[in-house]
């Protein structure tokens, strides 16, 4: 891409920016330029709560992928708003659990306490995240995390991601608000259970 | 604020949950009491790794490109009218450009407005007034001349009868046209074929 036409999309871009409503109506029109200005403003959230779930970047990003291919589909029914974000997340968890179900027969054993922290049919080590400075301590919260049954699981990642309130989270799960922040509360104590001794044996917390 | 209400509300802090008075007195007693500060910060640092586990995780360059590539084989399904809402109905109306104001389109507007209540006015105002159909016709005595020879020894009401004796007199004047042209309309009518059925009675084709 060379600099003018750079210039012309970051100028068309923050045009967009100015309403997430115009690039709605855009995109469903086939604009794929304001398409593009939707995933960048999202992806990172769907990625991060796809990640969550499934414990596996590249299977994350692959679920990413087609969640906002779902997303870009029914555009059409896309009726509030505003709401982007969560209705995002809501495709991204109905994706999870499909891929989930599909793989029901792939062994997942989390052993936490074990020397082999994840044993995973797929060498999960091999993807990007295996790169990361401490790749134990990812090891460690990945494997409490897929621990979680999936509402204490999805609400805890949309709580540390800080993007949504209660009220969208609550229409992300189908959950009450109480009821989110039982479920919140308990994976709370059940993450730091499963990772302060890690903690305060290696970074001295 | 004591021990146990700061030990209750060290999540909502750190995410911000807190009303500014609780907010104000937490952080009152987490300058003044060791013991809370050292559990806060410990809360603090572990919230901190389970950011970073997500913030750490970042989507490859290739997922727009995979993800666009898919979008071209991909149609969107258009809401359709019935399923929207009110306030949906009335955007998807008034955001088709042809309605977007604009002083050109609204000349023209105006402009066609006048011709069409111009054609309206001179071809349905005659039809309607029985009054002016008779004049025209002169079969009734028109109004100005009733004005211009008053008759001397008239009074008030013996104008309002003459003028109540016009309008009765144009109104018959009005049925008979019409029941006239009723006549005329029957004529050009080609006449009904009588046919005789066997058992004697008549069929009217």
């Amino acid at each position: 891409m060379n600099a003018i036409s750079l210039t012309n999309s970051k100028v068309y871009g923050e045009t967009l920016m100015k309403k997430s409503e115009s690039l709605i109506e855009l995109a469903r029109r086939g604009d794929e330029e304001a398409f593009r200005l939707i995933f960048e403003q999202h992806h990172r959230l769907v990625l991060r709560f796809i990640y969550g779930m499934v414990g596996n970047l590249g299977q994350a990003e692959e679920l990413t992928q087609e969640t906002f291919l779902s997303a870009y589909r029914s555009l059409g029914s896309y009726l509030e708003e505003g709401k982007l974000a969560p209705w995002l997340c809501g495709i991204a968890k109905n994706v999870t659990r499909n891929w989930t179900r599909t793989r029901q027969n792939e062994i997942f054993n989390v052993e936490l306490d074990q020397q082999e922290v994840l044993e995973v049919k797929d060498n999960i080590n091999q993807t990007p995240e295996g790169d990361f400075l401490d790749g134990e301590l990812n090891d460690k919260i990945r494997a409490a995390l897929l621990r979680l049954d999936e509402d204490k699981q999805m609400v805890f990642t949309l709580k540390i991601l800080r993007q949504l309130s209660y009220e969208e989270i609550a229409e992300v799960t189908g959950s009450t608000i109480p009821k989110l922040k039982t479920d919140l509360h308990r994976a709370k104590i059940e993450m730091r259970r499963l990772i302060r001794p890690y903690l305060e044996d290696n970074y001295e917390l | 604020m004591n021990c146990e209400n700061f030990l209750f509300l060290i999540d909502d802090f750190i995410e911000g949950e807190l009303e500014s008075q609780e907010s104000l007195e937490f952080s009152e007693h987490l300058a003044v009491c060791k013991s809370c500060a050292f559990s806060y910060e410990k809360c603090r640092r572990e919230q901190e790794v389970f950011e970073n586990y997500f913030l750490k995780a970042e989507a490859t360059p290739a997922l727009w490109k995979n993800l666009q590539s898919a979008m071209r084989n991909e149609k969107i399904a258009q809401p359709s009218y019935s399923s929207m809402t009110i306030a949906g109905k009335y955007k998807k109306v008034f955001s088709n450009p042809f309605l977007v104001f604009s002083p050109k389109k609204t000349a023209f507007a105006g402009f066609g407005i006048l011709i069409l209540s111009t054609f309206i006015f001179i071809f349905t105002g005659r039809e309607n007034s029985p009054v002016e159909y008779a004049e025209s016709n002169n079969k009734i005595q028109p109004s100005y001349q009733i004005n211009e020879q008053p008759e001397r020894s008239a009074t008030t009401s013996g104008i309002n009868q003459k003028e109540n004796a016009r309008i009765n007199q144009a109104m018959i004047v009005t049925e008979q046209a019409a029941a006239k042209r009723l006549r005329i309309k029957n004529l050009r009518r080609p006449p009904k074929q009588v046919k005789a059925l066997p058992e004697g009675n008549i069929e009217i084709g």
